[in-house]
């Protein structure tokens, strides 16, 4: 998976697979750490604007060390992500610290 | 099987799910995650395999501390727990009564999973849940 580098989008696929995925909005998976060490888990929603991934959940993300997935793909084969990690600033959460990984763009799994 | 961490709701939201994303404490303590595809065997536990040399191997053998979110619709039910490895010899006879047969994975994806589980390529991992709630 993430650490097959072939499997890796390049920025610019990245680019428009967010934009594509979260155009208009949608829900995104996210964890920040709890305080018992375990991760907590959650859906917020998200837009990808002028190449910023903005998170827009109630729950207060400001500083949180946090890790979002962005997905898409209906069947094994055919699963694009784009998993974003590091500190939420705002409601903006960094983009330079990404694994990503399409098995559609093989054709196959890895 | 029963668990009291899963009632029926759970239990019937996690024989549909096909889609779920977990997340792990990377060493340096900040978190990483992935999707995956849940397995579900209707006993105590949710299930998901990988590649034993993975990095998502590796870092659940350093620390078990986990978090799933599994979706199935506009639901998705929450799961914190504790990741552990099942025997190599337990893994492999365990995959087949779980394999999703409704087209998200082929009968050749799955020989083959089964296969390398076998040959301890691949491993199987069972969440023992903590706490669940539903997210949405």
């Amino acid at each position: 998976m993430s650490e097959r580098p072939d499997l890796e989008l390049g920025a610019a696929e990245r680019a428009a697979f967010l934009g594509e995925v979260l155009e208009g909005g949608a829900p995104v998976a996210y964890s920040i750490a709890g305080r018992d060490g375990y991760p907590l888990v959650g859906l917020v929603d998200a837009t990808f604007v002028d190449g910023v991934l903005v998170l827009d959940g109630e729950e207060p993300l400001d500083g949180k060390d946090a890790c979002v997935i962005v997905e898409r793909g209906a069947t094994y084969d055919d699963i694009t992500a784009v998993i974003a990690r590091g500190v939420i600033r705002g409601r903006a959460m960094p983009l330079d610290d990404l694994m990503s990984f399409a098995f559609a763009k093989l054709g196959r799994r890895p | 099987m029963s668990d009291p961490a899963f009632d029926d709701d759970h239990r019937a939201h996690l024989a549909r799910a096909m889609r779920s994303f977990l997340f792990a404490n990377r060493r340096d303590g900040s978190l990483t995650g992935w999707p995956m595809t849940p397995l579900w065997r209707d006993d105590a536990y949710v299930y998901f395999n990988t590649y034993r040399s993975s990095a998502k191997a590796r870092v659940l053998v350093r620390d078990a501390r986990v978090g799933l979110l599994v979706v199935h619709g506009d639901r998705a039910l929450a799961v914190t727990g504790d990741a552990q490895m099942v025997d190599q010899a337990e893994a492999a006879p365990m995959f087949p009564s779980m394999v999703r047969t409704d087209g998200f994975v082929s009968p050749d994806q799955a020989a083959r999973t089964v296969q390398r589980l076998v040959e301890g390529k691949r491993c199987l991992f069972r969440i023992v849940a903590r706490s669940v709630r539903w997210e949405r």
